[in-house]
């Protein structure tokens, strides 16, 4: 038994909870991932602002109430709608991790009475998380891409979807799933390795 | 001139707070115990006996008194772990498997970081698992056991790596007295085999009885030390 084997039968174990996490962390990077592609730039205008809009090109906007054209860059307004969805991805990790590390600190003790080194038990929870953060953030990214091309196909927005090159996505990917992965995990790990060995006597 | 052979703990005046002072258990403890012996820890309830294994296993270090393991002082709490790993098995009252692992894990997962190759830890894991009549269980999780069969892991689990010192507390607290018989058989036959040394802290004067010695215990120090007592 390896802490990897152990990680992933803890994730077998609670299977239920943690594919609950892995869904919202896949929909969080689908999002994320699919901001990048609306031309902030181009022709989507705000109703507020009709003026900034190309004549004869007005339309509703796809995304917010009231995004003006022109406004800060591309990536700012991306990063406005990623980061809401990573907090939110990594709050599904998060919960899921807690709740696991609190129904089992009984069983981080007995490891920790067992001699297992404070450090093993962190990468338990720390497998646990980039197994979820990773695995979700792939879903999500094909996800993404899947969800760009099908508004790119639709002819009332296609003219406002971009094709973000595939290493732009990926990146933008990878920075998600590394944000998830870290924020959802690093509390639960120190409630982990926290737990006390001598609680093991204790009945 | 006859020597008396090193003692494999040798406490003294040990006292011990669970609660950061507020109160004090375990107060002017002193326990000898040879190597190979095997030792009943009696007493009533509230007398000391887990307490006094905590210290024994490492699990905390004393507030006051000497404790020394084979002569030597215990470690320091940042090398605890390696030496529970290495020197101590403990055997618990309610069996504490990890429900996730199945009977032939649990027993692995005391010998991660142990030296040895994962083969051996598996060959090891099925080898242990017959010893202790669980072979054909190797397989299943800890639901899936009976109370006496958790225990047998339990037991198997403590002797992964070979240790010089079993620590078992209540082993048979939620047996009926059939399977703490067999129980008991079960680890005074390991301790014959082995050669290890054995501490069981216990209610039950038919457990205590199976002991080379019994060590009584009552508000936080031993009161008799049995008939070794040097
Ligand atoms: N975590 C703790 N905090 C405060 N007091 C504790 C704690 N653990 C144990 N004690 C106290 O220490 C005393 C000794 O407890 P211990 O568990 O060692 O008794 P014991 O001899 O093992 O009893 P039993 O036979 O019931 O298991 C008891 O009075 C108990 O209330
Ligand atoms: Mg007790």
């Amino acid at each position: 038994m390896t802490v990897f084997g152990l990680a992933v039968r803890n994730l077998q174990f609670h299977h239920w909870r943690y594919l609950l996490a892995l869904v919202i962390v896949c929909l969080a990077v689908c999002v994320g991932v699919a901001s990048m592609a609306i031309d902030w730039h181009g022709h989507a205008v705000c109703h507020a602002c009709l003026a900034a809009a190309p004549a004869g090109e007005v339309m509703t906007d796809a995304i917010g109430s009231h995004l003006h054209v022109g406004f800060g860059h591309s990536w700012a307004l991306s990063t406005l709608i990623a980061l809401p969805a990573t907090l939110l991805g990594a709050a599904a990790i998060l919960i899921a991790l807690l709740l696991s590390v609190l129904e089992h600190a009984e069983d981080f003790s007995v490891l920790r009475a067992l001699g297992w080194r404070r450090r093993r038990i962190v990468q338990i929870v720390a497998i646990e998380a980039a197994c979820l953060a990773i695995a979700g953030s792939l879903l999500g990214l094909l996800l993404g891409r899947a969800a760009i091309a099908m508004l790119q196909g639709d002819p009332a927005l296609g003219a406002t979807v971009m094709s973000p090159s595939a290493s732009a996505l990926l990146l933008h990917g990878v920075i998600m799933a590394a944000a998830i992965g870290l924020i959802g995990s690093v509390y639960p790990a120190l409630r982990a390795c926290t737990a006390h060995p001598a609680q093991s006597l204790e009945t | 001139m006859h020597r008396p052979p090193q003692a494999l703990i040798d406490a003294q005046g040990l006292d011990f707070s669970p609660d950061g002072g507020r109160t004090l258990p375990l107060r002017g403890c002193g326990l000898r115990v040879d190597p190979g012996e095997s030792v009943a820890l009696v007493g009533p309830s509230g007398s000391g006996k887990s307490i006094l294994l905590r210290l024994l296993a490492a699990l905390d270090p004393p507030s006051a008194g000497q404790l020394r393991f084979d002569g030597r002082p215990y470690p320091p709490p940042a090398a605890a772990a390696d030496f529970r790993r290495h020197e101590i098995g403990l055997v618990f009252e309610a069996y504490r498997l990890l429900p996730m692992l199945t009977a032939a894990e649990n027993v692995e997962v005391a010998m991660l970081d142990n030296g040895q190759p994962r083969h051996e830890h598996r060959k090891r894991a099925r080898l242990l698992l017959e010893e202790v009549g669980l072979g054909h269980r190797a397989g299943h999780l800890p639901a899936e056991l009976s109370g006496a069969e958790r225990q047998r892991v339990g037991i198997a689990r403590a002797l992964a790596n070979r240790p010089r010192l079993l620590l078992a507390d209540e082993p048979t607290g939620h047996l009926d007295s059939l399977d703490a018989r067999r129980i008991m058989r079960l680890l005074t036959d390991v301790h014959a085999v082995s050669g290890m040394t054995l501490i069981v802290a216990t209610h039950d004067a038919q457990v205590g009885s199976q002991m080379q010695r019994i060590v009584r215990m009552s508000d936080g120090r031993v009161i008799d030390a049995g008939r070794a007592a040097a």
